[in-house]
């Protein structure tokens, strides 16, 4: 799978950084310590030749003398030498040895014990004679340094580690600050709050850049839908005066038509006209809730009582629709709120129980206190809405095919859901099983 | 009744100045808010209809110049819909009622009406009496040739409402504000269920229905057949 999240991300690249630089530096080391070990190979092979050379291989006195000078002319601490001839017996040097170390180049420690070297080089060669010339290198230096070689090596490699994923996490949450912030400016303007904006430092950064153009975006949507919404307006307007005038010419003459043939044609144009009316008064409504000014007019509002007003009004309805009502709303609630827009949003939900259930279908009217949160529940038992469908009926116009004989314009349950947002609340629908259940949750204290 | 139409579309005037004469009443109409003033202070008119957004004074400024004035002609605000703001700053400033623009003549006449008679009630004591029926509303009683009425709250407020306004309509629209406090209609027929359960309570099988209903407007309480 590929990694998504910037976390992720980030966390693969700044690993793969680092092994790479570990890589880098092992094989830095490598190269150093090996060129090392060549350098103390060739100092004793120069001496070596050097003292064989001196007696041309086979004069064992001359070699000896030469390892006197050797050892007397340069004070050569590092330096060890021994020559002893085919029986064995030490001819010349400053080695002492309990044993000699294999033909060739070797390594040897402690064990070995080797007079004075504690960690050392040795080159045994094998004379014509009989005879063996050992050179020893003491390595203790050479030894502390690439020890001190290694060390900076790791340290350099932390050091630069921490760099890294310090940076890396710098940034990611400096990108994911940034991303909070719009991201929390987006679900405000999807909530409904048009005017909200990504708060910019003024740093004139990429990221201060990037926020400013998105907030232009945002005005100019703003402003391309208060211009649909006064074309709209405009619109209604024009239209509502002519319908009224229609309107009121209509019922004038249906006061007028008793007895006549026409009389219950009369009265459907007039009903017609009125459900007209009424969706125009709907959509305006809508409109005033969606502009959020209604805000300013918030007063403390006890939704307890006014579930129980609401219920004294509708329990006539309701009960000529033989569809009974029952309210339990309890102590006080009290909430901060638009007292006229609550009361409309409680009628249009018992409203909306009652027309679009069978007679017979009991409805509750319910305030219940949740926490920190007031839900005023109207619950029926009738037929309810699939789960799918919850979504379309609430949504403007949204009405299900099996509801398309009733009347209304399907924007009642838009309206409590606006009126519910204006109130920073929601509208959720559930399954009651059986029937309906629209719960309208609103914050006691927002 | 004679009218003041203050308005500033002239189509609109000329629209509601022809339906109100059809009504009976005669008016005349101020295009804007001085104008509205200097003719408020210099004639009586029975009512004022006030639109709201108008040139140099508007229908809130208005409202309150003349109440300073001491002029209490009744004024009704026509507003525009999802003006709350203005609505109520109308109120505040001393407009009786408002309506929403556009207002069915009918609905305005209803109005006229119901203003104009508040007025002239206003100093009566809780008593209110039409035909055969008394209420009283501070007393919470009603009665019918002297028979108890056993009314529900809201029924004896509309019941009240209905007698104070007897033989004038009241809107369908007038009982939402003043009953209900309803800026809204709602979709069920709210109004005519408890109506027709005042009618239950009220009418003995050998009486006359005192309430009438106008279709398409309200109801009127009458007195007589």
């Amino acid at each position: 799978m590929r990694p998504r999240s910037l976390r992720a991300i980030m966390a693969i690249y700044v690993s793969a950084i680092i092994v790479a630089l570990i890589l880098l530096r092992a094989v830095n080391y490598r190269i150093t310590h090996d060129a090392l070990g060549r350098e103390v190979d060739r100092r004793i092979a120069l001496e070596a030749v050097e003292i064989v050379d001196a007696g041309q291989g086979r004069d064992e006195g001359a070699m000896a003398a030469r390892i006197a000078t050797e050892l007397r002319e340069h004070d050569s601490a590092d330096l060890y030498l021994l020559l002893v001839d085919a029986k064995g017996r030490r001819l010349a040097g400053n080695l002492m040895l309990p044993a000699l170390p294999p033909p060739g180049y070797s390594d040897f420690g402690p064990e070995a014990k080797v007079g004075g070297v504690a960690h050392g080089r040795a080159l045994a060669r094998r004379l014509p004679e009989g005879g063996t010339l050992v050179v020893i290198s003491d390595n203790d230096e050479v030894d502390s340094f690439d020890a001190m070689l290694s060390r900076v090596q790791l340290f350099g490699t932390g050091i630069t580690a921490l760099i890294l994923i310090g940076g890396a996490i710098g940034i990611t949450l400096a990108i994911r600050g940034r991303m909070r912030a719009m991201q929390r400016t987006v679900d405000a303007v999807i909530a409904g709050d048009l005017h909200s904006r990504i708060p910019l430092d003024g740093t004139r950064t990429e990221f201060d850049r990037q926020a400013a153009a998105f907030n232009r975006m945002l005005d100019r949507i703003d402003e391309l839908m208060v211009n649909i919404k006064h074309a709209a307006k405009d619109v209604a307007h024009e239209l509502k005066s002519p319908l009224a005038r229609l309107r009121s010419r209509i019922a004038a003459i249906e006061r007028h038509s008793a007895g006549d043939p026409l009389e219950p044609e009369i009265a459907e144009l007039r009903e017609q006209t009125d459900q007209m009316l009424e969706l125009f008064a709907s959509l305006m409504r809508l409109w005033e809730i969606e502009g959020g000014h209604r805000r300013e007019r918030f007063a403390t509002v006890d939704v307890a009582a006014l579930a129980q007003e609401v219920g004294e009004t509708l329990d006539i309805v309701a009960e000529e629709a033989e569809r009974p009502l029952t309210v339990a709303a309890g102590a006080p609630v009290k909430i901060r709120g638009d007292i006229n827009l609550l009361r409309q949003m409680l009628v249009n939900l018992v409203e909306n129980a009652i027309r679009h259930t069978p007679p017979g279908t009991r409805i509750a009217l319910r305030v219940e206190r949740r926490g920190t949160l007031v839900a005023l529940v109207v619950e029926d038992d009738g037929p309810g809405i699939p789960a799918a469908e919850h979504a379309v009926v609430v949504s403007k116009f949204g009405r299900l095919e099996t509801a398309m004989h009733a009347p209304g314009q399907g924007l009642g349950l838009t309206l409590v859901d606006a009126i519910a947002r204006l109130h920073h609340g929601r509208l959720a629908l559930e399954d009651a099983g059986p029937g309906l259940r629209a719960v309208v949750e609103i914050p006691l204290h927002a | 009744m004679q009218l003041l139409v203050v308005e500033d579309d002239a189509m609109a005037a000329k629209q509601l100045v022809a339906d109100l004469a059809e009504l009976g009443h005669g008016s005349m109409v101020a295009q804007d808010g001085r104008a509205a003033l200097s003719l408020a202070t210099d004639s009586k008119f029975d009512a004022v209809l006030l639109d709201v957004m108008l040139p140099y004074v508007d229908g809130v400024g208005v409202a309150k110049l003349l109440r300073e004035r001491g002029i209490d002609v009744p004024i009704i605000m026509l507003t525009a819909l999802g003006d709350l703001d203005q609505r109520l700053d109308g109120l505040d400033a001393g407009a009786d009622d408002y309506l929403v623009k556009p207002a069915a003549p009918a609905e305005i006449d209803a109005r006229l009406r119901a203003i104009v008679r508040r007025a002239g009630r206003a100093n009566e004591s809780g008593i209110l009496r039409s035909g055969d029926i008394e209420v009283n509303e501070v007393k919470h009683r009603a009665t019918r040739g002297g028979r108890a009425l056993v009314l529900q709250n809201l029924e004896f407020r509309i019941l009240c409402e209905l007698v104070r306004n007897a033989n004038s309509v009241v809107t369908r629209q007038m009982l939402y504000q003043t009953i209900w406090n309803f800026d809204f209609e709602p979709a069920t027929n709210v109004v005519d269920a408890h109506i027709r359960r005042i009618r239950l309570q009220i009418n003995q099988p050998d009486e006359r229905d005192p309430i009438k209903t106008i279709r398409g407007v309200g109801y009127m309480f009458t007195d007589k057949e």
